[in-house]
């Protein structure tokens, strides 16, 4: 696609493999995509299909066992060059990240206000009283009441949903750039993710900080993304606006995904079955991974897996039954 | 779970059922067993022979060494070898019926306190408690100094000393497995609760039982070594590790290997049967996997 | 907070009642003490009316009564050998059994804190695997083997150390480094295994994620969640060193309660053996209790 000037994240040919007892399992298998500041990428898939990878690759915490290649670019920068000391500057300041289960994601054994100030004072220069009006004023963004008291809290005295703001006040409170947020919905109840997910749109609007939302929650991505990024086994199958792919998906895959919200009521939106089984990344057919699910698939469909057609503006799918458009 | 490895190891044959098993481990663990059920008919000497012309006799590769006496002979001519292969004997055997005997003891007192909950439960575990605070040898070598130091006696004493931790882990197991369905669904069905106890919930301990079995037997083989070695185990005319080593004690500087070959067997049978235990562990058990 | 304390002091003072039936029921398998107590041609009369001084006509549970006041009373009866307070014999020992148990753990926390932690930071390395190794083969060697093989070495053939008293530092050194073995083995593996399992723990993940240093995420956050299990083993393992003792003490002639147990047991002198036995049980239940208190000060989760 483009190469704006405005990207902050410029991910090319990102591959992920991990050498595993079973042999190697692609985990990522040549993303491309890109990201402007302050927008919000949504990563669409379901589970197993290499999205949670993607997000960690990005900020290389991935296992020792996995072999990154490609090129991640942050604000012009490759990441994947940079020592693990120019990471660890990058990671907190410039690139942070908010986990699924906001449960067992803090130190039960510290205050909030400790790992908040711990945050503050290992990434910036700020003193410590300095920082401890940084971290009030974090906890009131992100709507924690009474927060001079909440310092004082552990974390086993904190409800979910709590927790997860929390956490997104410790990942933000120094303006990242980027925010990848790993399925920060899926482990609250229902009329919790949605204040989370407010909370998401309101720190795009107040800090400019771009976000990755990776979920498997379809009505989530309506709602708050800017654009999506359809995965299936580890390949991006489809890429656009959002509004333009849920209101005319390329992919069968992303037409099955859609299928499989329930039309009725607002409320649980996932994705439910969809024919067949979800891939092995150990054990992938050859051509399109899909293809044994695809009511559209064709003969050459399990021989080929297609490149990236364009199928509108700044839209892409990677189908067969978009060879016409120009790759 | 448990049905699923024993079954498999019967259908499938030993081959596979020891997939990935440490090598050196097993064929020492083998050994040591092979020895010990052998030990008539694979020793060199009789092991009470005493021939005081070759008197500490130094192992064959020294100087002075023969193949004869291959480990060397003690203060009154015995073979070292074949003392070591009977005193086998008796460590398998001893610390085999002690653990059976904790072990049953503690399976049935973890399984009425896991079971039947509440008050007994409560004083299960206290007792349990009280078993696991005293000290341990002092209270084997109370036993057997009360007992008389008798074959039977120490393992008697080992079995006492010994099943608090069974009926700790068997209460364990058993409380998070009377949550799971199945065993609602015996009780709906109206099943007597001590059947459900032996029917559904002991089989599906069976694999924590024996995990904690194996390693405990190496514990077992050095406290029964220690409290020979004290003069408080085995008696002479009966062959332990520990008596070898307390009687070579007094011959360590001219006749270091009276005390380095027992203790080296104990070592090696130990440290075999711990890594044994540890693999068994992470094959049968993998949640235990922590100490 | 207090409701949790007081119920834990409760379990113990109920475990502590066991304790002084398992110690009393030892009196009582050991048999008639007139026999090994009285001359052989002491007439019934006697015997009966030995019996009737020491209380053993008395119904089991009044018997189990008297023996748990005098208890109270500090009276675990008199030493049949040297005709003094059982109990004062081996208080005067502990205090040399403490030390070297103490000693033993120090060292033993000294190497085995470092080595388990080191092993689970590098995890599958050549560190990880002799960390290994050396918890294996700690676990696996008799204690009275390793003291004689340093005995040889060092005191025999080097002549660095002496082989058995107790004095200075020098005296210390090879019973403490026998007696601690095991234990640093011990706490070696559940360390790196702990470790482990911290470092594997979410938070560790978002730590490394927020930026912080790989030291402050592994020596502050993952050691300390760590602790707590490290701690309760330790603990534990104190008790394994007060009473393995015995064997140490033997080796190396070190004048502690295992010592004289060992001793009073061969001469029958069983009321020191009662109350070596009841005075390490008690120091280790009272062990433990303090344990689950430092456990409430180390875990916030439990002040409730």
């Amino acid at each position: 696609m483009d190469d704006a000037a405005g990207a902050i994240l410029e991910v090319r040919d990102l591959h992920v493999r991990f050498r595993t007892r079973r042999g190697p399992v692609q985990a990522v298998d040549g993303v491309n995509f890109s990201l402007a500041a302050g927008e919000i990428l949504g990563v669409v898939g379901e589970s197993g299909c290499g999205k949670s990878t993607l997000c960690t690759s990005l900020v290389r915490l991935l296992p020792e066992n996995a072999e990154v290649t490609g090129s991640i670019r942050y604000r012009g920068e490759e990441l994947l060059t940079k020592s693990g000391a120019e990471m660890r500057e990058l990671r907190g300041r410039e690139i942070t990240m908010v986990l699924q289960n906001p449960m067992t994601a803090m130190d039960p054994l510290f205050t909030v206000g400790n790992q908040l100030d711990e945050v503050l004072r290992h990434n910036s220069s700020m003193r410590g009283e300095e920082r401890r009006s940084r971290a009030l004023e974090m906890l009131r963004l992100v709507h924690i009441p009474s927060p001079v008291e909440r310092l004082r809290s552990y974390p086993h005295q904190m409800s979910g949903g709590m927790k997860q703001r929390v956490l997104t006040a410790m990942a933000t409170s120094l303006s990242p750039g980027l925010l990848l947020a790993d399925e920060p919905t899926t482990a609250l109840d229902v009329t919790i993710q949605e204040q989370i997910l407010r909370l998401l749109a309101d720190i795009r609007g107040s800090l400019g900080t771009a976000i990755v939302l990776v979920t498997h929650d379809l009505g989530v991505v309506r709602r708050i993304t800017d654009r999506v990024m359809i995965m299936y086994a580890g390949r991006a199958v489809e890429t656009g606006d959002t509004e333009a792919i849920f209101t005319d998906p390329k992919h069968p895959y992303t037409r099955a995904l859609l299928a499989s919200i329930p039309r009725i009521g607002h409320t649980g939106r996932r994705l439910t079955a969809i024919d067949g089984q979800i891939p092995d990344l150990a054990d992938l057919p050859p051509g399109c991974a899909f293809a044994p699910r695809c009511p559209s698939a064709m003969s050459g469909c399990t021989t080929a897996f297609p490149p990236a057609f364009n199928t509108g503006p700044e839209r892409t799918a990677r189908c067969w039954l978009h060879e016409g458009s120009p790759a | 779970m448990s049905d699923r490895f024993f079954f498999r190891r019967w259908n499938l044959g030993l081959q596979d059922s020891m997939r990935g098993a440490p090598v050196l481990a097993t064929i020492l663990v083998a050994l040591f067993v092979g020895a010990a059920v052998l030990a008539p008919w694979i020793v060199p000497h009789n092991p009470a022979d005493q021939n005081f012309l070759v008197s500490l006799a130094p192992p064959f590769w020294q100087e002075d060494g023969s193949l004869s006496y291959p480990l060397g002979s003690d203060n009154l001519g015995r073979d070292i070898l074949s003392r070591i292969i009977y005193g086998a004997r008796l460590s398998l055997i001893i610390s085999v019926f002690a653990i059976a005997l904790a072990g049953s003891v503690g399976v049935l007192l973890g399984l009425i306190a896991g079971y039947v909950g509440g008050a007994i439960d409560s004083l299960i575990m206290r007792i349990v408690d009280a078993f696991l605070a005293l000290p341990f040898i002092l209270m084997a070598l109370g036993f057997v100094a009360a007992l008389g130091p008798s074959v039977t006696n120490i393992i008697i004493v080992m079995g006492i000393t010994n099943w608090a931790r069974y009926a700790r882990l068997v209460r364990g197991e058993v409380l998070s497995i009377k949550s799971r369905d199945f065993v609602a669904l015996a009780r709906v069905a109206g099943q007597p609760r001590w059947r459900i106890g032996i029917r559904h919930i002991l089989p599906n301990v069976t694999n924590s039982i024996i995990v904690l079995a194996t390693l405990d037997l190496g514990r077992v083989i050095i406290l029964e070594s220690s409290l020979s070695f004290l003069g408080l185990g085995v008696q002479p005319p009966d062959i332990s590790w520990g008596l070898m080593l307390s009687d070579g004690r007094a011959y360590m500087t001219v006749a270091w290997w009276l005390t380095i070959m027992p203790g080296l067997a104990i070592l090696l049978a130990v440290l075999s049967l711990n890594i044994f235990g540890d693999w068994m562990r992470d094959r049968l058990d993998p949640r235990q996997g922590r100490d | 907070m207090g409701f949790y304390i007081l119920r834990r002091i409760g379990q113990t003072a109920l475990t502590a009642v066991f304790v002084s039936m398992i110690v009393f029921s030892l009196a009582r398998v050991t048999g008639d003490p007139t026999i090994s107590l009285l001359p052989t041609e002491a007439t019934q009369e006697d015997r009966d009316f030995f019996r009737r001084q020491l209380g053993l006509d008395q119904p089991l549970h009044l018997q189990y009564l008297t023996f748990v006041g005098r208890v109270l009373e500090g009276d675990m009866g008199k030493s049949f050998r040297y005709r003094e307070s059982a109990l004062g014999i081996v208080l005067n020992r502990l205090p040399a059994t403490l030390q070297l148990a103490a000693v033993s753990m120090l060292l033993a926390t000294i190497i085995a804190l470092p080595i388990g932690i080191l092993a689970a930071v590098r995890r599958d390395t050549w560190i990880d695997t002799l960390a290994r190794w050396f918890a294996t083969l700690g676990q696996a060697t008799p204690t009275f083997w390793l003291g004689l093989i340093l005995i040889l070495v060092f005191s025999v053939h080097l002549g660095w150390l002496p082989t058995s008293g107790r004095g200075g530092v020098e005296n210390l050194v090879l019973p403490a480094i026998t007696l601690g073995w095991f234990s640093a083995a011990a706490i070696a593996r559940l360390t790196r295994s702990s470790m482990l399992e911290a470092m594997q723990s979410d938070f560790v993940r978002f730590e490394r994620l927020s930026g912080l240093p790989e030291r402050i995420v592994v020596l502050k956050h993952a050691l300390r969640n760590a602790a707590i299990p490290i701690v309760t083993y330790m603990a534990l393992q104190f008790g394994v060193l007060l009473s393995g003792a015995v064997v140490t003490e033997t080796v190396f002639a070190w004048p502690g309660v295992g010592l004289i147990v060992v001793d009073a047991i061969n001469a029958r002198d069983y009321p020191v053996v009662q109350a070596a036995v009841m005075v390490t049980a008690m120091l280790i239940l009272l062990l433990n209790l303090l344990v689950d208190l430092l456990y409430s000060w180390l875990d916030p989760r439990i002040r409730y």
